[in-house]
């Protein structure tokens, strides 16, 4: 089919189809995808690459989609109409629940994608409510009916019972095959309403993604709403009233494409020569500058960072490379945050501030891989609100911050949390959240034997290990998602880690008054098998304020040298003692006493490993 | 390992970059190594094979006539008509050897350099094989230093080592030894045998002054992997050397042997009326020495070489007259003070204390880690446990 017979920008709201895929990793979103390009024949056989819309290595690595992207495909309908499908690509992670608001925003419809032989996840879910409270169309579809493990009659029951439709309605495709997706298509035509926009309106325009790009600066994606964007043309964003001029302007088929605009219900992209992501917020309004609108859309946000960790180089001279590496990931994140800090176990780094912990596994991910940097990560802690007793308020990012003086209230993050078990693991999972102070606030039967239990638990409890505890408990069946939502009171306390009586930076931590015991004992017994012995006894200590909560003892070390030299061989002995010298050079000196880098890496992983393990849900 | 990799590549005509008028200067060392053993034991990392591994080529009497094609060698390579001060025969088990391999040897020795009218020649012995044959042999071949080892007097404690004698035969050997005059004897003595109790260890040092050596060395055991023992290690089937019980026993074997009338004289050596193991201090005094056989260790004037381990691979380039070295470093500055520290610490004689801050030798002696003997640096008890920090302390 020909690809001109809808130009773009003068192609009519009415045969225009704006739509995304909600799907949980894993369950086929990127396969669908590639065959809809294919299908539509916007990508020749021979050009086709699996995953072909997701940029970057982690992606594809990971079966995942950070960046949204939106790819616009031809399709004959069963009425022989012309139309454009706008395939709006989510992204499908926890972390990114604001920008995959804001695909939604762009959307008048959405594919419902479940694997037929998993069923729906909790991540599903959560993004299915933000669908139906953003009231748009969704359209069920099972996927992976060629596996011999499907099982779509359950599935599509489980599905029914969840949107409200009928077991039937539930169309089954195989992605991989290719099965079904000519049906998907005509459906969508069908079933997705068309745009609805004022076309003599000053222009307004959403970003639902801005991606910096090497060659051309920040290229920004967009559905106009109303009004119509034209090349040359002088843009406003709503929120900062910053102008640019529109120095290109196109539609993405799938690759990028100059039109001579866009108009009503149309998507595409744009480019103003910015450099910086933060200078074209996801969510925010584009306008004319010239002739703008009286009134942004709604729905704008500044992304927050919810998760604090500290990244500090192994080699300490890799520290100006950081913040080169910081500067330049940022041009391309908005979300992150990030500040210069200093640890007496650690040295130099940055505090940086994330919107969850697979974002943090991300850019921790990128600066290793992209920069080629050897980091340290504390352990990821939340931001506090904290209310003196003179009534001052404090708000802290790091445990470091925690003021030493009388504390009247203390307020942490909350999260609605979304869990999806075998109902076999429901009391299991109730402990575990229990156990994480969680509050349940109701408990659905999905199916026969999935339970969908909702929670809402302070985000430190979930940055922690959280993740990990729920896949080992219910043998890796549940699935769990979670969105902010607010704050708390609670009775919480800094536990500092004393070693011969010298406080370890890195090591203190802000728990609830009833783990500050547990999480001493764990940390000094930690400690001790990491720290090699001394010449003197060492003591390891847990300490609220003053108070000493835990102890261990690191007795002084007794004997250290070296057996005989076997025949006069001297050199092996020499390079042995060569080695304990090069060691004592790599030793941090916390007070008096000397603790090898590596126990504090050692010491830190152990927590942040469990953190870390959440990327792979 | 390591040392390979960095270390020269050996030449093959041997020759050695030196002044060799420095060879005059120092005592002149001679180890022979021995590489045969009826049957490894649990914790031998050594170089030293069973007969069973190695082919007909290899056995004792082939490697006794590359020996002395090695001493030849050496002759060629030192140039100097040197004066022997020791000769040591190291193993393996040197005791395997039949009176004529030991004279054989000894001849190619006094052919080719000159025996120091007071000549220590040690050799050591596991004590199955002490007999009065044996004795009468040594004698005859003018060795007058048996290191017999002992390891330890509990049954329990030989049998983890895999040793095959019992404290019947020592006792056997050593008053063997005595009624034939040769007087002059030390035992090895190893601590720290998992499972082994302190009064087990002090029964076996008393059970060896009971039989009134001039000498004894007590090494901790160090469980080296790829021996039978790190294999059991690994496997859980044998629990690590405890290294403060250790400490414990090195304390009570110094305690016991000052009261016997020894005194130390380097860490893990101990005599009476000044015994002490010529040989072994030449190695300790950076003297010179020239390791003969497999995997042998030398060093001449600042150039220390290593030869080919296994037997055959050594013979082979006796044969075709070139150095059986694998490899060879030249120490440079830096490594000759390492060196100097390391080696001088080890003796009560101590470390040339000249060279060094007056705060570090300060804050050594202030933790009780050295002293100071007129201008030299000695490790105190808990310095000479401690030894490898007070080394790292002092070669900053």
């Amino acid at each position: 089919m020909n690809p001109d017979i809808n130009p773009a920008g003068q192609t009519p709201a009415e045969l225009i189809r704006n739509f995304c895929i909600i799907a949980h990793i894993d369950h086929g979103k990127s396969t669908l995808a590639d065959r809809m390009l294919q299908i539509t024949g916007v990508v020749e056989e021979r050009n086709m690459r699996a995953q072909y819309l997701d940029r970057m290595d982690i992606e594809r690595e990971r079966g995942i989609t950070i960046k949204s992207q939106a790819v616009r495909l031809p399709w004959q309908g069963i009425d022989n109409k012309n139309y454009i499908l706008n395939l709006i690509d989510t992204p499908g992670h926890v972390d990114f629940t604001y920008e995959v608001s804001r695909s939604l925003a762009a959307c008048e419809g959405a594919i419902l994608l479940v694997d037929a032989a998993q069923g729906i996840e909790a991540q599903t879910l959560a993004n299915l409510y933000l669908a139906i409270e953003s009231d748009i169309k969704v359209i069920p579809v099972l996927n992976k009916i060629d596996l011999p493990a499907a099982q779509p009659e359950k599935y599509a029951a489980e599905i029914a019972n969840i949107v409200g439709c009928k077991p039937n309605d539930v169309l089954k495709v195989s992605a991989k095959t290719g099965q079904g997706v000519k049906e998907l298509l005509d459906l969508v035509v069908v079933e997705v309403p068309a745009p609805v926009g004022d076309a003599n309106a000053p222009a307004r325009a959403m970003i639902f993604d801005s991606v910096y790009d090497t060659y051309r600066g920040v290229v920004t994606y967009v559905r106009v709403v109303d009004g119509k964007l034209l090349p040359r043309e002088k843009i406003k964003m709503m929120s900062s009233g910053a102008t640019h001029e529109l120095l290109d302007i196109g539609v993405i088929s799938p690759e990028p494409k100059s039109t001579k605009g866009l108009g009503v219900g149309e998507v595409g992209y744009l480019i103003t020569g910015v450099k910086d992501v933060r200078q074209s917020r996801v969510g925010d309004t584009i306008t004319d500058s010239i002739k703008p609108a009286n009134k942004a859309l709604s729905g704008f946000r500044d992304p927050k960072p919810m998760v604090f960790a500290g990244l500090f180089p192994i080699d300490g001279s890799d520290y100006p490379l950081l913040r080169d590496a910081l500067d330049k990931l940022q041009l391309n994140d908005a979300a992150l945050v990030y500040e210069p800090e200093s640890s007496v176990a650690l040295g130099f780094g940055y505090r940086c501030g994330f919107l969850g912990l697979l974002h943090l596994e991300i850019v921790r991910e990128r600066l290793s891989r992209e920069f080629d940097l050897n980091l340290i990560s504390t352990a990821p802690s939340v931001g506090y609100r904290i209310v003196m007793e003179d009534g001052q308020e404090i708000s802290i990012t790091n445990p470091s911050e925690f003021p030493n003086g009388k504390v009247n209230e203390i307020f942490e993050p909350i999260v609605k949390a979304t869990i999806l078990t075998p109902s076999e693991y429901i009391g299991p999972v109730m402990e575990l959240a229990q156990d994480r102070r969680g509050q349940m606030h109701n408990m659905d039967y999905l199916s026969e034997d999935r339970v969908e239990l909702r929670y809402t638990l302070p985000l430190a409890e979930i940055v922690f290990d959280f993740f990990d505890q729920l896949k080992s408990k219910t043998r890796g069946y549940a699935s769990f998602d979670y969105e902010p939502s607010g704050e708390q009171s609670a009775q919480l306390v800094k536990v500092d880690i004393l070693l011969h009586g010298d406080p370890v930076d890195a090591f203190s931590s802000i728990v609830h008054k009833d783990k500050a015991y547990s999480y001493g004992v764990e940390m000094t017994s930690r400690l001790k098998e990491l720290i090699p012995r001394q010449q003197f006894e060492v003591p390891i200590q847990a300490a609220i304020g003053s108070r000493i909560i835990a102890r261990e003892t690191i007795r002084a070390i007794r004997k250290d040298v070296l057996a005989k030299c076997y025949g006069g061989d001297i050199t092996r002995k020499r390079k042995l003692l060569e080695k304990q010298k090069e060691g004592k050079k790599r030793m941090k000196m916390v007070g008096k006493v000397e603790v090898p880098q590596e126990a504090f890496v050692a010491a830190l992983q152990t927590s942040s490993e469990n953190g870390a393990k959440e990327k792979n849900k | 390992m390591a040392q390979e990799s960095e270390a020269d590549i050996a030449p093959l005509d041997g020759n050695l970059a030196i002044d060799f008028n420095n060879l005059l200067k120092k005592p002149f060392s001679v180890y022979i190594h021995v590489p045969y053993c009826k049957k490894r034991c649990g914790y031998c990392d050594f170089n030293t094979y069973t007969p069973s591994e190695l082919d007909a080529n290899d056995q004792v009497e082939s490697w006794a006539k590359a020996t002395v094609k090695e001493i030849e060698f050496a002759k060629k390579i030192l140039k100097k008509d040197l004066i022997i001060d020791t000769i040591f025969f190291g193993g393996g088990t040197p005791s395997l050897l039949s009176n004529k391999e030991i004279s054989f040897l000894l001849e190619a020795l006094k052919e080719n350099f000159n025996l120091a009218n007071d000549v220590e020649i040690t050799l050591e012995a596991n004590p199955d094989d002490i007999t009065e044959e044996k004795i009468t042999s040594w004698l005859e071949n003018q060795i007058n230093r048996i290191s017999i080892g002992m390891q330890s007097s509990s049954k329990k404690v030989l049998q983890t080592l895999d040793r095959t004698h019992d404290t019947f035969n020592i006792k056997k050997s050593s008053n063997l030894l005595k009624k034939h005059g040769l007087k002059n004897f030390s035992f090895d003595l190893i601590y720290g045998t998992p499972g082994e109790s302190l009064k087990e260890w002090q029964e076996s040092i008393e059970f060896a002054l009971s039989l009134n050596p001039t000498h004894l060395s007590a090494y901790s055991l160090v469980i080296e992997p790829g021996t039978k023992m790190g294999k059991d290690l690994k496997t859980n089937k044998i629990q690590n050397v405890n290294d403060d019980l250790s400490a414990d026993k090195y304390l009570l074997a110094d305690e016991i042997l000052e009261q016997h009338g020894f005194s130390w004289y380097e860490i893990s050596n101990w005599s009476s009326n000044n015994l002490n193991s010529r040989h072994n201090l030449n190695y300790w005094k950076n003297n010179n020495w020239w390791g003969f056989g497999p995997g042998a260790h030398s060093h001449i004037d600042g150039i220390r070489w290593w030869n080919l381990k296994l037997p055959n691979q050594w013979r082979e380039r006796l044969e075709k007259l070139q150095s059986p070295a694998k490899a060879r470093e030249v120490l440079t500055a830096d490594q000759k003070i390492s060196e100097e520290i390391m080696l001088s610490l080890r003796l009560k004689s101590g470390l040339d204390s000249r060279k060094f801050s007056t705060n570090i030798i300060n804050d050594l002696i202030k933790n009780d880690l050295i002293y100071l003997h007129e201008h030299n640096l000695v490790l105190t008890k808990r310095g000479r446990l401690l030894a490898d920090q007070v080394f790292v302390q002092l070669n900053n």
